[in-house]
């Protein structure tokens, strides 16, 4: 379970996020929407442990700060950057390390292939496309075995296999018991996947649905309709 | 630190795999062997002709390191500045278990490497010029790379990992650190106003007792004195002290509490790090590590005529709005050199034969050696609208580089016109003198077309430099030709007039290779 309560973050004189409060049970999927500047980003970065906030977060019932709680949590963000002098299969073997997570090298071969990086696995991260990137970083993030991942917009310069492998692959990570939350402006991707959507503007959570309570309604015009933005 | 082990271990070796498939990599090694084989005698040579080339002169020597990197290194830490986290260690490291400490350690050690292949090569050569004895050199090593090398972790794992520490204490410890240089720099002019500028004051000031009393500085120099002179009650006090501090550091960095707070600060410091290092890939000189952006001014501007013009009038709005205007580096370096010859002009140097040439030589040299300078018009290639615009590449490139020849004629009245009164130059040399600089910065600009265009994406920075750097050489080779011609046929106007002609056309030259290459931007 991911739970953020009462976060809080203020960069000089501008509040970004104020009073953020929400939790993500264990095998959902959620996300969290609002148009650009509503404070999303300043959420999944506090979330990911990269800025100083005011408030909790806790991973599995931990305070995120902990290393119990870091080793649980995978984190993709927006901007892959990979070590220009680590191969796609040595970002894995650091990840492996670093985590102090049990992966088998049939299981690492296993996610290259899903996301069609077989052939790419000795390439060097200077080497690698955009796209590769973010597949390498996704790659990563699901090597840990995490029980809470947080995406951060994940579909960006991905191509369409790749988007419809994660689609499954997060999915599979739902049906695995793992929380999932997923930062993104992309609706139309998000669709089928949505249990509790989040919606965000001018740094407050100004919505909260979760699947069985909205069934009928449409994501997109739940979005417009509480954003009071243009269709 | 298994994971940041690995790390290293893995990116050294694909290093090494990759630089052996270069072969500038051959370049290198052989320029690294050179300066190994020639810096030694050249140093012994400077040593002996100082009279230092004793265990004396040894302290001396490693003081003076001292006082140039030890204070440096505790304000920039001091700062939270000084440690190079990519966005890499951000997406992967920040947010893995590892510890936030551990972190620390690990972007501070990222230079050990090379600072202990430093320290080998450093240890054997002052062994040669200073005749230390093994021990001596052994002992030297240990501490000068790996206990100073620690201490300075610690000390920047408290300054920033520390979340007790405030923003008012880690200024205090800046103005700290400036109040010890001040008063080190005051018992050295001190020393030297009562005994006279010499070796022997500078002995007397680096072997002061006081100076051995002043932390981290001057306890550094008592443990060098320690080390390879002779033991005295405050070489070992100071010692002493440093090795009490060494341990306080050690204890209060690993006992403190580190969740990460650093991380906000690092991440940013990051971001302006790898806009540096492709800003610095494409030739700008802009160095901006954890300070604000530059507010822009507010600015307009008339765009006259249509089509390729464009360009230039966009690079003027951009000048409009930055805050020195038009005002820059280059601006500077002209200031600079300006200054030099007036000052030299003052104190009547005297360049003998080579006077009618000095300028037009150091002009050569100044844009030769700032080749990488390429200001803003460089970013026109990368945009794809450069090659879409509906009109000619030629006068694209034109309207391009425009700005820049005329950001030239102005550095080049700046730097040339003082200099040339300064030395007695007469008025048409002196313009011939600024026609021909503008005619040099053409060359470099376009010769810079033709090295993207000969490069593409096959060759790296490197070689890209290196044949840039050619290729201006040839403009520079053809205007020395020419004015070695025109003064033997007809004196020195001639000369100009035939370095400004030979100059000119290699610019034209490359003017008409690059408009040819500027209609693609696959082509660059």
């Amino acid at each position: 379970m991911l739970e953020v309560i009462n976060l809080s973050k203020k960069y000089s004189k501008v509040l970004a996020a104020d009073e953020v409060t929400f939790q993500v049970p264990d095998g959902k999927v959620g996300i969290l929407l609002g148009p650009n500047g509503a404070g999303k980003s300043t959420v999944i970065k506090s979330i990911a442990g990269l800025l100083r906030y005011k408030g909790k977060v806790k991973i599995q019932g931990i305070n995120s700060k902990e290393t119990e709680a870091k080793r649980q949590f995978a984190y993709v963000p927006e901007l892959p950057n990979m070590y220009e002098m680590l191969t796609v299969r040595e970002h894995v073997e650091f990840i492996k390390r670093a985590y102090n997570v049990t992966i088998t090298d049939e299981e690492v071969n296993e996610l290259l292939v899903r996301f069609e990086l077989d052939d790419k696995a000795d390439k060097l991260g200077s080497e690698l496309s955009k796209g590769m990137m973010q597949k390498v970083s996704i790659l990563c993030a699901l090597a840990i075995k995490p029980k809470v991942i947080l995406l951060d917009e994940p579909m960006v310069g991905l191509d369409p296999a790749a988007i419809k492998e994660l689609k499954a692959m997060i999915l599979e990570l739902r049906d695995k018991g793992c929380t999932i939350l997923i930062s993104t402006h992309m609706l139309e991707m998000v669709k089928e996947l949505w249990d509790v959507t989040f919606i965000m503007n001018k740094g407050h959570i100004i919505g909260t649905y979760a699947r069985e309570e909205v069934a009928n309604e449409d994501l997109e015009a739940l979005f417009f309709e509480v954003t009071g933005q243009e269709e | 630190m298994g994971a940041f082990f690995y790390l290293y271990k893995r990116s050294i070796v694909n290093r090494m795999k990759r630089a052996i498939k270069k072969p500038v990599t051959i370049i290198w090694l052989l320029f690294i062997l050179f300066y190994i084989v020639m810096v030694p005698y050249g140093l012994m040579e400077i040593a002996r002709d100082m009279k230092i080339d004793s265990p004396n002169g040894m302290v001396i020597a490693m003081s003076f390191l001292a006082f140039m990197l030890i204070p440096a290194n505790i304000i920039a830490y001091a700062k939270r500045k000084g440690l190079a986290f990519m966005p890499c260690d951000v997406h992967f490291a920040f947010p893995s278990p590892i510890s936030p400490k551990l972190m620390l350690v690990y972007a501070h050690m990222k230079g050990l490497p090379v600072n202990l292949i430093i320290g080998v090569i450093g240890m054997i050569i002052s062994g040669l010029i200073f005749g230390i004895t093994p021990v001596q050199m052994v002992l030297f090593l240990l501490f000068a790379t790996f206990m100073q090398n620690i201490l300075e972790a610690g000390i920047m794992v408290i300054m920033y990992g520390s979340e007790k520490i405030t923003e008012k204490v880690r200024k205090v410890a800046v103005y700290v650190a400036y109040g010890l240089i001040g008063f080190v720099l005051i018992l050295g002019l001190y020393t030297i106003g009562t005994n006279g500028l010499s070796l022997e004051s500078v002995q007397l000031f680096i072997s002061s007792d006081v100076l051995k009393m002043v932390p981290f500085i001057g306890w550094y120099i008592a443990v060098l004195h320690l080390i390879i002179l002779e033991p005295t009650v405050m070489t070992i006090i100071g010692s002493a002290a440093y090795l009490v501090a060494f341990v306080a550091i050690m204890v209060i960095a690993v006992r403190m509490k580190c969740t990460g707070q650093y991380y906000e600060e690092a991440m940013s410091f990051a971001d302006d790090y790898e806009e540096l290092r492709n800003k610095q890939k494409q030739g700008s000189a802009e160095i901006r590590i954890g300070k604000k952006k530059a507010n822009l001014k507010q600015a307009d501007v008339e765009y006259k005529g249509s089509g390729a013009k464009a360009l230039f009038y966009r690079q003027l709005l951009e000048y409009k709005k930055q805050k020195f205007f038009v005002f820059d580096g280059q601006t500077l370096i002209a200031v600079a050199v300006a200054v030099l010859f007036v000052v030299a002009g003052i104190w009547g140097v005297d360049f003998e034969e080579a006077t009618p040439f000095i300028i037009p030589g150091i002009i050569a040299y100044i844009v030769f050696i700032f080749a990488n300078l390429n200001g803003k018009w460089h970013k026109e290639l990368k945009y794809a609208y450069t090659y879409l615009i509906p009109d000619s590449s030629f006068k694209k490139l034109f309207y391009a580089t425009l700005m820049q020849l005329l950001l030239a004629a102005m550095n080049g009245v700046i730097m040339i016109v003082p200099s040339g009164i300064a030395l007695g130059y007469k008025p048409i040399i002196m313009i011939l003198c600024i026609i021909c600089y503008v005619a040099l910065m053409a060359n470099k600009l376009y010769s810079l077309v033709v090295t993207e265009f000969i490069c593409g994406t096959a060759l790296g920075l490197v070689a890209r430099q290196f044949i840039h750097m050619l290729l201006m050489g040839v403009g520079i080779g053809a205007g020395a030709l020419g004015a070695v011609l025109g003064f033997f046929m007809g004196g020195e106007v001639l000369a100009y007039v035939f370095m400004l002609l030979f100059t000119v056309l290699i610019s034209l030259i490359l003017m008409i290779i690059s408009s040819l290459n500027f209609e693609k931007m696959e082509s660059l």
